[in-house]
This record gives structure tokens, C-alpha cells and sequence, in this order.
């Protein structure tokens, strides 16, 4: 297994779009999936290998500081599950793409593969400068994808989203930058890559590694999002193209989750058990304040951005109560979540197609004008909001566990408000979208492409078969994760002797 | 032999699939996909469903019956073994941590009776439906979502654990959401079903709580089994533990929880504003979900649970006023309606306090064999309510009916045996399963439970014949229109309406001690025969039934001749057009302001304030910030100078200067 191959595979793919024609847009189209759907073939054998990982070796050493950068990469079940799962969407918003980023499929595709080359990078990476790269190197393609094809306000969104970004990785920048200085001060040889360097964390004072702690958290925060640092988010997800959004929220935002279970808590186990409670307080305002907010919005997409904000804030929640439970449930919430998002933004950019417009009282009535595609979103829709026998439900169901166990029944029920609001929202927007009597007013019938439906209806079905089967998911957590860094492993909570003292 | 529990649901499931691929592919086609095609498909696998039901529930007492004869052929004086219930675990559901749950079915008697009647009577449903919904566009998409709530519902009471359980109680829920907006042109229908699953989802989390706790009592080693619970709490080796108050406390918070959500279901105080609402359905919809079948779920839960709700008398006392409660105030709520299926949801509403008051007071069984017996009378009160609706061409107002008996005689015919259960004439089906209850709470709940219930009984007995009188009786008031196509409905709708209206007539006779008849307290009693034990229900003494059944008669009666009496004097007010008097709106929308004031408003006004207040705020920092960045990256482009050295020089002094930061922090 050459992991090596697997992330040259999406740069690959990114180089020859651009000897694909800029004209003829189906078979651009065509093309450009089929090097989606070779790049996937390449991810899936990773997930189905389970541990796997290079050779690691010295990348360069920073000249003065003599701190050696390796390079290697390494999957387990959380990275595999994410690769598998970005190399599901790609494709699924290149097939849903033609409506709405017009003749330019071929840079949109190139800009698709850009951002699943550096996720790819992002989730195999060993060494933490070597993560970070990556990280910072996905801003480039997402802020394409946003400023490139978005709506009239694309290059406010975009900004915002930079300056975000930015905000959140200049401190954990400055964090590597420190802890490459540490050999200089210490007169060691160290290198940066994740194992190492839970060695030398170990040795930093406790009030260095209490900041060092937090600039890392704060840089994954701002990607997840977590509130107050959520602010780019609604405006990112609504301005650019639909598609694009999808890939954002369905992958990009999954790396703030997957950078708290990889970095910021092994790397600093103590300092994140003992700060759990500032997270579980963000991650439940999180849910809150993105349910709250999601009621109240009047743009199909902005109902969804805010509805991801709620969705994931639960993940940031449960991490931090360091559950076996907790740590299955992350892993099955952000498949879950990227299939279901995902699925949605797709069907809402096709809806913002025929009506020419964002705004959820100008739809209206799709249940009867175009019954396939309305079929798709109340799946889709009742898979957000985790009805059983969606995947939502097992990963909702353990997370609530998770916290219960880890917190008491009063965290729970705030955390398990998400069960009453998610529904209020979504089904809002489900009765504005395919309810209704404008079917009078319009009653044509409408054109529900093909591709869309060929792009959406595999997610929905991967989520209710991991709503039956969740074994492979949850097996990824038990067997696989953390084992490359044990020093996290430590944390994970055993249960007490229960009340009745059995 | 087991038998392949999982057809039971897969069955309609599949008419589920079937159909609702005709409907979606048909649905660009000018008359919709073949209504023929479509209602046999979807009768079918009802009925199917039901035949082997019979079957499984015949299999599941032959190896008894094979080891009585053998007692009785060896002359052994050997007891009646326990019949052994059906299980079949499919696959491992979810592993992780401590948790392990299996995705199962277990078929036992309690489970074989509901199972019995919900697919009976839901295949008569879907036969009327084919009747009913004939000339309606999406005939195929409802005889889809029809056997879908009927696959979840069989999930719901197959279940082998509360977790599969909960799929199918989440499941129906969400078909009762899409079958009260099955008419989805009207917002207002849309706003009745969200209504409907959001007030459910709230008993949903309930719900799940309730797990969480229940599961930290009984260890996290045990399976999610109904087996395993009933097997743990019925283990005298646990009794001290259980006695123990903190373990106690955990029991009684675990119930009130489960109890939620079987408020929620179930249409209780205080999550009760939903069924009226869900009224906007097509009215077999009001029959088989709003009465027959999934409303009772809540009831089928406590007594799923009765062995856990057993060791918390303080939820059973909470239970049982619950019940009470709500029995009472629906049953008021009914005599002001003028709507004909506002009346029977409120009915139904009351008649599901009374089954929640008999689990309140350890009669698990009594509430259960409620539940049966309602789903025969209120089924045929609903049909009949929308063979009328149908008659009339959607009339629904009541006080637009009158002196219909002649015109569809047979209608009223089924409808009289409906109203003569439910009032609780001698030998109805609702004469023994409500004089059972009130007997019990008598018994064990104490003289003012037995007041209040005695006192809906009068009530009940009041708007009951009040709807009759208003519909079939009094004079003639219809509207032209609906006058002049009048007619009696097709034979589809007819036969479940007298099928259900015979059931009404003698389905109490399931369980008539008086002429010892026990068939259906012999089979409940595996289920819930230990927690009643516990609770002492199972003891005689007190007043003689026959006295009992005697008072309720009386007031039963007594309803009746108020009602008269009412209608006589002009009271019932059936001319006039306008809506309901203040005071009688108050009432009906008491739980729906208290759901406002405690629940709606506060939710809207903290999103108000976050998405005008809070958010805003938050952007306008995230402005400055940006401005800062700009002005930033201003001066410094300023500071550029086209020289290399200069940059290189102002680059390594940043490293130092960045460096001795670094070193005085770790120094």
C-alpha cells in the first residue's frame, strides 16, 4: 500500500484538468469524474487496509535550529474514514457542479482536487510542520472555490473566511516555531514529528504548555467552526457555489475535529483534561446558538451552515469527555454529517437553480413540480436530524452516552435539546422547500438533472446502511485510533463501578 | 423453530417500497399510477403481514400444548409451563465502549396481541383506505406511507430492547408526520404535522434519558434487552439494591423520563397539544395512527416496562393523575367541539387518560385490554366519522349534519355499536375493559381517582351521544351541496366499518370475569403479572364487581339522559355557525398556551436576540479585526522598498526578535 501514491493521486488529478477543454463542458465534465472516481479508487483499498503507514524520514532540518521536519504519512481508522469520505464528495460535487458554476467545470474541478490534495496531506501527515503545510495550504483552494464561483458577495465571504482562518493559524504557528526552538534552548535533538514530540511537550513547563495548548486549539476551532469564532462560516457557505460548500462543510470543517483527536489532545493530554470543561461549555453554546440561529434564517443555505455549526459543536462537546463512546461516535458523526450535508447542499444548490434565488419563501411546492428530488432532501433531511436508522442517530445516541456518562444527565439533556431544535429547523426548511400551494402560481413541472440524482442518492444510502451496520466505523475508533499516539490513549475514561455496585 | 421474525416488518416495508416507487415514477404520468394496482399491493401486504402474525402467535404455544398433552397422557399432575417466547437477533446493532446492542425481535404474547390487532385492524384500515382515498391524486404516496407506519410500528413492539423500540417509535412518528401533511398544498396541514413531530421529539429525549438512567441502574454489563431488564429487576437478589434510596431515586428519574416520552406518544399532560392538530390528516390516518394503534404505544411501553415502573410508586402515582388528568380534561374539551374528528380526538385523548390511569395504578393489564378495546370502537367511530365526511363531500362541522340515520343507515348502524362501547352499555367492549379500570383504581388509586374517573365516564357518555344526536339524529341542517350528493360509501369503506363494529360489540368478551372469561389477562400475565404482583393489584376484596359494573352503567346513563336533556332545552346550540365561545377556546388551548409561555416564546425570543443582537455584534468585531489587518498590511507595504537587503535584513531582525520573546519565556 503506497500512500505515497494516494496523495499524489488528487495533485495528479488537479495537473491534468487543465489539459481538459475549457469549452466543451460535458466532456469536461465527464473527464473530470472520471479522475474523481480514479482518485476514490485509489483511497478506498487505505480504509480497507486499516493501519497502514510509510517509511518516515528526515524532510529537512531548519537551518540554525538543526530541528529535524520529517516527512511520512500514516492512516488509521479516523484519517481512513475521512480520505474514504472525501473521495466520496469530490466526485458527488463534480457531477452536481454544471448548473451552477457554469462553463468553468474544469477550473472547479481543478480547485476540488487542489482541496482534496492538501486534506489528503492534511490527514495522512506524521510530522506536525508537515500537517500544518498542508493546513494552511487548503486555505488557497477553498478560498478559490468561495471567491472564484460564489454569488454577489463571494469576495466579502472569501475574505472573511482568510482573515479567519489566518486569525486561528498564526498562533498555532507560532507554536511549531516555539517547539522548534526547544533543541536550541535545551541543547537536544528533537524533530517535529507527532511522536517525538509528545516526548518533548512532556518535558515544557506547565504554563508553556497550557499556551501552547490553546494557540493549537484555537487554530481547529475556527476550522470546525466553534462559537464566538463561527462568525466566517454562514457567509462562506452561502456566498460561494453550493457544490463548493458542500466540500467545505462536508470535509474541510471535519479537519477541526480530526486536528483535536490527532493533535491538540494527544500532544497535550493533561492540558486538555483539564481545561475539558472551557470546551464542553463552546461546544454546547455551539450547539445551541447554531440550532437558535439556523431557525431564524431566511436563505436555504444559511439554515444549513448553521445547522453544520450545531451538528458539530456536539462532536466538540464529546471529545472532550475522553469516552471510548465518544471517540466512535466523532468519527461516525463526522461521516455522518459530511454524507448529510453534504447531500443537502448539493439538492439546495439545484433548488437555488430553478428559483433564481436563495431565499426560502421563493421556493416552495418542489414536492409536486419534482418529486425525485424531493424524495432526495427529505432523506437527506432526516438524516440530519438523525432519525433511527440513519447513521446521525448511532453517532447522536452515543455522543448524548458520552456526555451523560462523562457529565451527568443535566449536560445531556442541553446537548439532547439538539434533538427537538435540529428537527424544528430542518423541518422548516423542508415545508418551505417542498410544501406549499405555489404550485398554482407556477405549476411547471421542473427539471431534476440526472447527475445530481446519481451525485446524491449513493450518500443517502451509505447513511442508512451505517445507520444499521455502524460496526465499521465504530470498529475504526476501537482498534485503530490513537494507537500511533499513545500518550492519548491514557485518557480514555474507563467506567466507574456504576451506583448499584455491581 | 423460530420463526423469521424479521418478515414481519420487512413485509409492509416492502409494499412500502413498492408503492412508493409507483407513486414517484408514476407521478409524471397523467392519472398517476394505477389506483388498482396500487390498493391491492397495498392491501396485500397488510394482510400478509397479519396471516403470519396468526401464525406466530398460533407457533408460540405449541410446544406448551405439546407438553400439556403429554402431561395429561402420563397422568403427570405437572403445572402449565410458561409459554417460551419467540427471539431472533439479527445482527450487532452498536458496539463501542461498554455499549452493545443488538438489533433483534421477540415475539411474546404481549407483543403477539398488539401485533394481532394492529395489523388486523390495520389491514381493514388499509382496505378502507382503498375506498376512502380513491379520488385522490396521491393515492399510490399514501398507501406508501401507510405501510411504512405500519412496518415501523410492528418494529415498535417487535422490538427486543427499548433501542429498537426507539427506532420504530421514532419511525411512526415520523409517519404520522407525513400523513397529517399528506395534503401538503395547505401550510396549515404542514404546520399541524411539524406540530405533531417536534411536541414527539420532545417525549423522544425523554425517552432517551430515560434509557441512559435505566441503563446505569442496571449495570452497563447488562444488555439492552427487555429480557434483561424484566430478568434483573425480577431477581430477588436485587430487591436490597433496589430498596436502597439512591438506587431509588435513580428508578423513579428514569421512569418519570420514560414516562415523557410516553406522554409525548401517547397524547398525555403535558405533551398533549399535538393530536387534535394531527386531525388534518385524511381521516384513516385519524383511525389507525390517532386511535388504534400508535397512540397506544406509550401505554404498550409502561407495560413493556412494567417490572421497572413496578419499583417507582412515586411515577406511578404521577402515572395515574397523569391519566386522570388528562381523561378529565379532554373528555370537557370534547363537549364543546364542533368538529366531527376534533370531537373523537379529544375522545381519544380521554380514553388514553384511562389507560394511563390503570398502568398508574399497577393495572397494566387493564390498561392494556383498554387499548384493545378502543382500538375496535374508536376505529369504527373514526371510519364512521369519515364515511359521513365522505358522504357529505368534507363537511366536518357537526352542527352542518343532523337526521343522516336515514341516509346511510349502515354508516350509523356501524357507528351506533362504536358509541355503544364507548359510553359503556352492559356488554360493549368499552363496558368491560372501562369497568375493569375503574374497578382497579377504586381498588388500589384511592376513592378520588375513582371520582374523577367515574365523572369523565358521565362526561364521556355526554358528548358521545352529543355527537350522535348532532350527526344522525337531530333534525336535518346540511348545506345543499352537500345534500345533493349524498351517498352511502363503497363497500371497501363498509366492510371494515362492520368488522369493526361487530369487534366493538363483543371484543370485550376477551377478558369478562363475570362469566369467566380470562383469555386476555392469561396472556398478559407473563409480561406483567410480577409487577402487578409486587404491587398487590391481582388481589381481591373490596366492592362486588357486579355493583361496580352497576354504578358504571348508571353513569353511563346518566350521560346519556343529560345529553337528551341538553339537546332538548337547545344547549348544544347546533344552529348556530360561529366559532367556539371564549371561554370554551380558552380551555380547548389551555396546554397549547402553557407549550408557548414555557417552551415556544422563550425559544423564539433567545434566537430574536441572537440573530439581531449577538451575531451582528460579533461580525462588526470580526470587521475591525479586518480593518486592523488591512491597515496593517497598508503600512507595510508602505515600509517595502524594491531593495533585497532591506528585506532580508528586516526578516532576520524578526527572527531574533521573535526568538528572544520565545527565550524569555522559557528562561
Amino acid at each position: 500500500m503506497n500512500l505515497h501514491l494516494v496523495l499524489v493521486a488528487p495533485l495528479a488529478a488537479a495537473f491534468l484538468t487543465f489539459f481538459l477543454s475549457g469549452r466543451d463542458t460535458v466532456s469536461t465534465l465527464r473527464a473530470s469524474l472520471f479522475l474523481a472516481l480514479a482518485v476514490a479508487g485509489f483511497t478506498f483499498p487505505v480504509l480497507f487496509a486499516g493501519t497502514v503507514a510509510t517509511s518516515v524520514h528526515t524532510w529537512f532540518q531548519l537551518p540554525v535550529l538543526g530541528t529535524d521536519i520529517r516527512w511520512g504519512l500514516a492512516s488509521d481508522g479516523l484519517s481512513g474514514w475521512l480520505l474514504a469520505l472525501t473521495s466520496v464528495l469530490v466526485p458527488a460535487a463534480i457531477l452536481c457542479s454544471p448548473r451552477i458554476v457554469g462553463d468553468r467545470i474544469r477550473e472547479f474541478a481543478a480547485a476540488a482536487f487542489l482541496l482534496q490534495a492538501t486534506l489528503y496531506g492534511a490527514l495522512l501527515s506524521v510530522d506536525l510542520l508537515q500537517f500544518f503545510a498542508f493546513f494552511e495550504a487548503m486555505l488557497l483552494p477553498a478560498t478559490i472555490l468561495v471567491a472564484l464561483f460564489g454569488g454577489r458577495d463571494r469576495r466579502r465571504a472569501a475574505m472573511l473566511f482568510l482573515v479567519f482562518s489566518l486569525a486561528g493559524s498564526v498562533p498555532l504557528f507560532v507554536a511549531i516555531w516555539y517547539l522548534a526552538t526547544v533543541p536550541v534552548m535545551s541543547g537536544r535533538h528533537v524533530s517535529l514529528d507527532l511522536v517525538s514530540l509528545q516526548a518533548l511537550v512532556a518535558t515544557l513547563p506547565p504554563q508553556v504548555r497550557l499556551r501552547l495548548f490553546a494557540a493549537t486549539a484555537l487554530a481547529f476551532l475556527v476550522k470546525i467552526p466553534a462559537v464566538p469564532v463561527h462568525i466566517w462560516q454562514a457567509d462562506a457557505y452561502s456566498e460561494g457555489p453550493a457544490p463548493g460548500s458542500a466540500l467545505l462543510t462536508g470535509i474541510m470543517a471535519k479537519i477541526g475535529l480530526y486536528g483535536f483527536l490527532r493533535i491538540a489532545i494527544p500532544l497535550f493530554p493533561q492540558e486538555a483534561k483539564a481545561n475539558a470543561g472551557v470546551f464542553v461549555v463552546l461546544g454546547l453554546a455551539t450547539v445551541l446558538v447554531g440550532a437558535l440561529l439556523a431557525l431564524r434564517q431566511r436563505e436555504a443555505r444559511r439554515v444549513l451552515a448553521f445547522s453544520s455549526l450545531s451538528h458539530l459543536g456536539l462532536g466538540l462537546a464529546a471529545i472532550f469527555t475522553f469516552r471510548p463512546e465518544a471517540i466512535s461516535g466523532v468519527i461516525l458523526l463526522m461521516v455522518a454529517h459530511g454524507l448529510s450535508a453534504a447531500a443537502l447542499f448539493f439538492l439546495a444548490g439545484i433548488a437555488e437553480t430553478w428559483s433564481g434565488s436563495r431565499h426560502v419563501d421563493d421556493f416552495g411546492a418542489l414536492a409536486r413540480r419534482a418529486p425525485l428530488f424531493s424524495v432526495l432532501f427529505a432523506v437527506a433531511a432526516l438524516a440530519s436530524v438523525g432519525l433511527p436508522g440513519t447513521a446521525g442517530f448511532v453517532a447522536e445516541f452515543l455522543l448524548l452516552i458520552a456526555l451523560w456518562k462523562a457529565f451527568g444527565l443535566l449536560v445531556a439533556a442541553v446537548a439532547g435539546t439538539t434533538v427537538i431544535l435540529s428537527a424544528a429547523y430542518t423541518l422548516r426548511l423542508v415545508q418551505k422547500l417542498l410544501f406549499g400551494s405555489s404550485a398554482e402560481r407556477n405549476p411547471v413541472a421542473l427539471e431534476f438533472p440526472a447527475a445530481a440524482a446519481w451525485a446524491v442518492a449513493p450518500l443517502l444510502l451509505a447513511l442508512v446502511f451505517l445507520g444499521f451496520q455502524p460496526g465499521p466505523v465504530l470498529k475504526a475508533a476501537r482498534t485503530d485510533l490513537l494507537t500511533r499516539l499513545p500518550s492519548a490513549q491514557a485518557l480514555i475514561v474507563e467506567d466507574a463501578p456504576h451506583v448499584a455496585g455491581r | 423453530m423460530t420463526p423469521q421474525l424479521w418478515l414481519l416488518p420487512a413485509l409492509p416495508f416492502l409494499g412500502f417500497l413498492i408503492n412508493g416507487a409507483l407513486a414517484l415514477f408514476g407521478s409524471r404520468t397523467e392519472h398517476g399510477p394505477s389506483r388498482g394496482l396500487s390498493g391491492f399491493l397495498g392491501v396485500l401486504f397488510p394482510l400478509a403481514t397479519f396471516i403470519l402474525v396468526v401464525l406466530a402467535w398460533q407457533g408460540l404455544f405449541l410446544e406448551r400444548d405439546s407438553i400439556l398433552r403429554l402431561n395429561h397422557d402420563l397422568g403427570l399432575g405437572l403445572g402449565i409451563p410458561p409459554v417460551k417466547p419467540f427471539g431472533q437477533v439479527l445482527w450487532t446493532w452498536i458496539q463501542t465502549g461498554e455499549l452493545n446492542v443488538d438489533f433483534g425481535f421477540r415475539f411474546d404474547e404481549l407483543a403477539g396481541i398488539m401485533l394481532l390487532f394492529i395489523t388486523g385492524i390495520g389491514t381493514l384500515i388499509h382496505l378502507y383506505s382503498v375506498g376512502y382515498m380513491a379520488h385522490d391524486r396521491g393515492f399510490a404516496r399514501f398507501m406508501a406511507y401507510m405501510n411504512l407506519f405500519l412496518a415501523n410500528m410492528v418494529v415498535l413492539v417487535l422490538g427486543n430492547g427499548p433501542l429498537v423500540t426507539f427506532m420504530g417509535w421514532e419511525g411512526v412518528g415520523l409517519c404520522s408526520y407525513l400523513l397529517i401533511g399528506f395534503w401538503h398544498h395547505d401550510a396549515s396541514n404542514g404546520a399541524a404535522a411539524k406540530k405533531a413531530f417536534l411536541v414527539n421529539r420532545a417525549g423522544d429525549l425523554g425517552f432517551l434519558l430515560g434509557l441512559f438512567l435505566l441503563w446505569q441502574v442496571l449495570g452497563t454489563g447488562t444488555p439492552l434487552t427487555y429480557e434483561a431488564i424484566a430478568n434483573w429487576f425480577r431477581d430477588p437478589a436485587h430487591a436490597i439494591l433496589l430498596a436502597s434510596a439512591p438506587v431509588a431515586a435513580l428508578v423513579t428519574a428514569s421512569t418519570l423520563l420514560l414516562l415523557l416520552g410516553a406522554t409525548g406518544k401517547s397524547a398525555q399532560i403535558p405533551l398533549l397539544t399535538w393530536l387534535p392538530d394531527a386531525m388534518a390528516g385524511p381521516t384513516p390516518v385519524s383511525a389507525l395512527i390517532h386511535a388504534a394503534t400508535m397512540v397506544t404505544s406509550g401505554v404498550f411501553l409502561l407495560a413493556r416496562l412494567s417490572d421497572v415502573f413496578a419499583h417507582a410508586p412515586l411515577t406511578l402515582e404521577v402515572v395515574a393523575w397523569i391519566g386522570a388528568g388528562t381523561a378529565a380534561w379532554a373528555a370537557v374539551t370534547g363537549l364543546v367541539q364542533t368538529d366531527i374528528k376534533k370531537i373523537l380526538a379529544y375522545s381519544t385523548i380521554s380514553q388514553l387518560g384511562y389507560m394511563f390511569l390503570a398502568a398508574g395504578v399497577g393495572a397494566f393489564d387493564a390498561g392494556v385490554f383498554h387499548v384493545f378495546t378502543h382500538a375496535f370502537f374508536k376505529g369504527v367511530l373514526f371510519l364512521g366519522a369519515g364515511s359521513v365526511i365522505h358522504a357529505l363531500s368534507g363537511e366536518q362541522d357537526v352542527r352542518r349534519m343532523g337526521g343522516l340515520w336515514r341516509k346511510l343507515p349502515l354508516t350509523f348502524a356501524a357507528m351506533f355499536c362504536g358509541w355503544y362501547a364507548i359510553v359503556g352499555l352492559p356488554f360493549g367492549a368499552g363496558f368491560w375493559s372501562k369497568d375493569l379500570i375503574l374497578e382497579k383504581v377504586l381498588l388500589r388509586g384511592g376513592p378520588a381517582l375513582y371520582l374523577v374517573a367515574l365523572a369523565t365516564a358521565v362526561v364521556t357518555a355526554v358528548y358521545m351521544t352529543r355527537m350522535m344526536i348532532l350527526v344522525f339524529w337531530s333534525k336535518p341542517r346540511l348545506s345543499p351541496e352537500a345534500a345533493s350528493h349524498l351517498h352511502e360509501s363503497p363497500l371497501t369503506m363498509q366492510i371494515p366499518m362492520w368488522v369493526l363494529g361487530f369487534g366493538s360489540l363483543v371484543a370485550g368478551f376477551a377478558w369478562a370475569d363475570p362469566f369467566h372469561l380470562d383469555w386476555f389477562s392469561r396472556h398478559m400475565s407473563e409480561s406483567v403479572g410480577p409487577a402487578q404482583a409486587l404491587l398487590g393489584a391481582g388481589a381481591g376484596g373490596g366492592p362486588s364487581a357486579i355493583l361496580l359494573e352497576s354504578v358504571g352503567v348508571v353513569a353511563s346513563l346518566l350521560g346519556i339522559l343529560v345529553a337528551v336533556a341538553l339537546h332538548r332545552s337547545g344547549k348544544f346550540r347546533e344552529n348556530s355557525t360561529g366559532p367556539l365561545s371564549m371561554p370554551a377556546r380558552a380551555w380547548t388551548l389551555l396546554f397549547d398556551g402553557i407549550h408557548g409561555v414555557a417552551g415556544i416564546w422563550p425559544v423564539r425570543i433567545l434566537s430574536w436576540i441572537l440573530d439581531n443582537i449577538v451575531q451582528p455584534l460579533l461580525v462588526g468585531m470580526a470587521r475591525v479585526f479586518g480593518w486592523c489587518v488591512e491597515m496593517a498590511g497598508g503600512a507595510a507595504r508602505m515600509a517595502q522598498t524594491p531593495r533585497l537587503r532591506w528585506n532580508l535584513g528586516l526578516s532576520v531582525l524578526g527572527l531574533v526578535a521573535l526568538l528572544i520573546l520565545l527565550a524569555r519565556n522559557i528562561l
